[in-house]
């Protein structure tokens, strides 16, 4: 592919009058996004950062004691907050992974059906994502009971007994990672679907001719091209599952005994029931710098643009 | 031909097992919605019930269900339209201008996104209701544009790049605009990512939660608060819910289903050869 | 302008002109649920008698509070009458978001006549008042009870435990049976709340007479391995129970006995709904020295940056009256107020019989611990009892870990 792509050219020094016109499209295209993000979230993360210096309970601001940083210092220190990280990294691993892998399969799979099966199909795979948060976790919650449950009904089905379920520390948070994928997935393949036609037929046609068979299309052809869909994807995917809240709250509320507290629950805890408002903001900044750590690199990867 | 036909079936079969784990909890939703609670709640699952229209029938009569869809329809249609607006512009104007900033703003969009709720309500609410926002429908509005925005201009970023240069030039060259070439040539090839982005931020807006209620009262509740409502202190109506639950899907399953042509229908085949 | 001058002057069954008027249109804040829908007939009936205008806010319970925090932190003046439970007027009260009521409630013409303050059970004033003064009226109280299914006991030659040793045999047998006892031992607040009940019920307490955390006490100990020796024998499923669950288990034939919320027990008595409506018994749970409830309450507030304040109490104070509250109850059985006087009330136990049980369960009712570190106290046990029910930790060593990392606080 000889084609070059918008942010393939090297960046130019504007000085002409129809450069400066095009600066001023620009900025007229970029501000209102900026101004409406700025205004809702980015001041909010300024008040974030200030109000964790202090000690404090919501609503009674006035009685606030700057620690400066120690509650950041008490985040370290309590193995329940330590607990709340591992369980949100391996919850993030094992979700992104999941939805990635399953949705990015079940895109490719369904391009290569007939366009009416295809869309029919997509749109019924859609479905979950479409459902508000608030009855995904009522119902899997209702799925996951030992004595009315589907999923117990199933398991008993195909021979598997004593399954612990969401009462258990170890496949609670397997449990949540499952329900979390259902919800999830569609999104990657709606994402992904819309990637994949970009990708040119001929190629298909070429590698088809060369005896390609379908693994080897999928790993010469097909990735690599989707390679800017898939780093966005991830980038999206993995932020949100390292911040899940709702599902967490309404499945299991944390149990048991912490192994299904993330970052987000303990937060939570500690500002509306804890009233420790400024060590749960502390909490919010960590969790933000653990998304810069763990994605910041994809971050800049992205904006600079690979080239084919 | 035998290894043709073998991945054929394993290709629906794979299809199949993922399209009834998609399906049965959307199914069990629906159905515990024409049911009795004592239906529900039974040893094993059971097919043969009694249906019963009391549930939707409540529904209407124990809460604003009416307002709530109408406030929902407001607020997801102007925040998506806002959105799928300012999103594309915001793509094209950072990607195709050779901007030296346009790396640091669309960091900082992403930045913006990973602001963590908890820390977002308080501030927005003072602010809201400084201005006189607070039980308007505008502010849910305001908040759903901006939650939506980050990742719907990342996601149209990598759509706009991937569009080949020639194109945009082409058609400067013919003597259009900027803003003729980008109506007429970039946008339909980047009407997948539009109408990817339509339906995701329709949806989240149109079941988001926290801020529909903070930021509103009882006149502009939206849906979700309506669901949310048959959920007790202490228990849970599953019939109510459920059934409230499954008014709500509907609206967004139809749409899903118009928007599903454009996000999968190939633009650039045959559009520039490379 | 009083309530009763109002009353007497109109004449409901006269329309139009004759009809009560007032420019006045008060907001009421609290959870959704059976509850706020039998409010909600009470609320339209205040209407029609005062021509007040009434905007009743049920919501979600989950966003209750952080909804009335945000109002009325920022003084939106939003709310005129909100709902408040014993755990949040501490924090409330000392953010300064109450209206005293201490004089309002001495004032008979907001009160309207008879009202009879002294009807109301101290343990409810107590609840609500700090400093003295007054801050809330006590509404409805709850506690949680062992609820069993008479034939299924007296068939296995049971009778309804009273003592520690009585509740194991009973769960163990039916446990072997295949079934076991219902439990509400998720992570959460319901088994620290079990564990408050079987401390009072045992004269001890989480704190020693100083006021200072004494977890390792030998009586704070024996309870948490009661309350594991017991959750072996729980229903499948129990230890990620909250009452709900609980309730549905025994509403539904599928626990012969369980300990569930008397909140939730108008749907256990329900003819169309319940399998075993008219065979339960109700019985305190389980005491090694007298039988104990836990005061879960709620209560009607007026937000300080109300701008209808004196309205506000008139509802709060007719929401309070003797009548009003005798006929929620007969709206909702599960209903129960703070007036001694309906305790023993005919009409109420008809369709509530497990009220003399109550009665007797709060005979010697506490609270959740109350101090402002306390939520770290019951978030730490309610970890730390999860992991000893389903995990089997030590009882011993999981009190030590919560005492070494809070006794600092108390």
């Amino acid at each position: 592919m000889t084609s070059t792509t918008a942010a393939s050219l090297p960046k130019k020094r504007h000085t002409s009058a129809y450069a400066r016109k095009d600066m001023r499209i620009a900025l007229f295209l970029i501000l209102p996004a900026t101004v409406a993000i700025f205004v809702v979230m980015i001041v909010p993360l300024v008040y974030a950062i200030i109000a964790s210096t202090f000690h404090y309970s919501l609503g009674q601001e006035d009685k606030a004691v700057f620690v400066f940083f120690e509650n950041y210092g008490k985040f370290f220190a309590d193995p329940v907050a330590m607990r709340s990280l591992l369980n949100t990294l391996i919850f993030t691993a094992l979700s992104l992974t999941l939805c990635m892998v399953i949705g990015v399969g079940i895109s490719v799979l369904l391009k290569s059906l007939s366009t009416r099966t295809g869309n029919v199909l997509r749109a019924i795979f859609a479905m979950p994502l479409l459902i508000s948060p608030i009855i995904v976790s009522l119902i899997w919650r209702y799925m996951y009971d030992p004595t009315y449950g589907l999923v117990y009904w199933f398991l008993e089905l195909i021979g598997i007994d004593g399954f612990g379920g969401l009462t258990n520390s170890v496949t609670a948070l397997i449990c949540i990672v499952i329900t979390d994928v259902w919800h999830a997935v569609p999104f990657i393949i709606l994402v992904a679907s819309a990637g994949l036609t970009v990708i040119p037929d001929e190629l298909y046609e070429a590698a088809r001719i060369d005896g390609a068979g379908a693994m080897r299309t999928l790993f010469n052809v097909t990735l690599p091209l989707l390679t800017k869909t898939l780093v966005v994807l991830i980038l999206i995917r993995g932020t949100d599952a390292f911040r899940i809240f709702d599902l967490i709250y309404g499945l299991t509320g944390g149990g048991p005994a912490n192994s299904t507290t993330s970052l987000s629950i303990y937060a939570y805890k500690q500002a509306y029931e804890n009233n420790q408002m400024g060590f749960a903001m502390a909490v919010a900044v960590i969790t933000l710098l653990g998304l810069v750590i763990l994605f910041g690199p994809l971050m800049r990867n992205s904006a600079r643009g690979k080239d084919d | 031909m035998l290894k043709r036909a073998t991945i054929g079936t394993g290709k629906w079969v794979l299809l199949i097992v993922f399209l009834l784990w998609t399906v049965i909890p959307i199914l069990l939703v629906i159905t515990n919605s024409f049911k009795k609670a004592k239906d529900i709640f039974t040893d094993t699952p059971t097919l043969i019930f009694t249906p019963t229209l009391d549930n939707f029938v409540n529904v209407f009569g124990k809460s604003d269900f009416a307002q709530y869809f109408l406030n929902s329809t407001v607020v997801a249609l102007c925040s998506t339209l806002v959105v799928v607006v300012l999103a594309t512009f915001a793509a094209y104007g950072l990607t195709s201008f050779q901007l030296r900033f346009a790396n640091t703003i669309a960091n900082g969009f992403l930045v913006g996104k990973l602001v963590p709720v908890i820390s977002m309500l308080l501030p927005i609410f003072v602010i809201f209701n400084a201005v006189g926002l607070r039980g308007s429908l505008v502010g849910p509005i305001i908040a759903h544009v901006a939650l939506n925005l980050p990742f719907a201009v990342w996601l149209l970023m990598s759509f706009f790049r991937d569009i080949p240069r020639e194109l945009e030039q082409a058609a400067l060259i013919d003597g259009c605009s900027r803003m003729q070439a980008f109506w007429r040539v970039l946008m339909p090839v980047v009407m997948p990512g539009i109408a990817a982005v339509f339906i995701l931020a329709m949806q989240y807006s149109w079941n988001e939660l926290l801020f529909s209620l903070q930021l509103t009262t009882l006149e502009t509740y939206t849906l979700p608060v309506g669901i949310a409502s048959f959920v007790g202190a202490i228990s849970v109506d599953w019939g109510l819910s459920s059934a409230a639950a499954t008014l709500t899907m509907v609206p967004m399953i139809i749409i899903g289903f118009f928007v599903q042509k454009y996000i999968a229908q190939g633009t650039t085949g045959g559009a520039v050869k490379g | 302008m009083a309530l009763t001058g109002l009353t007497a002057c109109s004449t409901p069954s006269d329309d139009g002109g004759d009809a009560p008027q007032s420019d006045v249109t008060l907001t009421v804040s609290r959870w959704s649920g059976p509850q706020a829908d039998a409010q909600q007939k009470l609320l339209d009936e205040y209407s029609k008698e005062t021509g007040v205008k009434i905007r009743f806010d049920s919501i979600d319970y989950g966003q209750v509070k952080q909804k009335q925090t945000l109002n009325m932190s920022t003084k939106t003046g939003e709310y005129d009458l909100i709902y408040v439970p014993e755990a949040w007027v501490g924090e409330y009260t000392d953010a300064g978001y109450l209206a005293d009521l201490t004089d309002m409630v001495k004032d008979e013409s907001l009160t309207g006549a008879g009202w009879d303050y002294a009807d109301i059970l101290q343990s409810g004033i107590d609840v609500y008042s700090r400093d003295g003064k007054l801050y809330g009226l006590p509404y409805f109280v709850q506690t949680p009870l062992v609820v069993y299914d008479k034939d299924a006991l007296a068939a296995a030659g049971l009778e309804a435990p009273a003592t520690w040793d009585d509740a194991i045999a009973v769960a163990k047998h039916f446990k072997e049976d295949g079934s076991g006892m219902a439990l509400p031992f998720r992570q959460g607040s319901a088994i620290v709340n079990i564990m408050a009940v079987l401390l009072a019920g045992d004269d001890a307490d989480f704190f020693d007479a100083s006021g200072k955390l004494d977890l390792t006490n030998p009586d704070v100990v024996d309870t948490v391995a009661f309350i594991q020796e017991l959750s072996k024998y729980g229903l499948e499923g129990s230890n990620g129970w909250h009452w709900d669950e609980v309730n549905k288990a025994l509403q539904f034939g599928q626990a012969p006995i369980g300990i569930t919320s008397s909140g939730l027990f108008t749907a256990l008595e329900n003819a169309d709904e319940s399998q075993v409506a008219g065979k339960l018994g109700y019985a305190p749970i389980p005491y090694a020295k007298t039988p104990a409830g836990l005061l879960q309450t709620w209560g009607w507030s007026v937000p300080a940056d109300s701008k209808n304040q004196e309205e506000a109490f008139k509802l709060g104070a007719w929401l309070t009256s003797k009548a009003i509250q005798k006929e929620m109850g007969t709206l909702d059985p599960s209903f129960i107020s703070f007036r001694s006087s309906l305790a023993d009330d005919p009409d109420l136990t008809a369709n509530a019989p497990w009220l003399p049980t109550v009665k007797a369960a709060l005979a010697k009712g506490v609270t959740v611990p109350l101090q402002p570190n306390a939520p770290a106290l019951t978030d730490a046990l309610s970890a730390g009892l999860s992991g000893v029910v389903t995990n089997g930790d030590d009882p011993a060593k999981m009190l030590q870990g919560v005492q070494d990392a809070l006794a600092s606080q108390f």
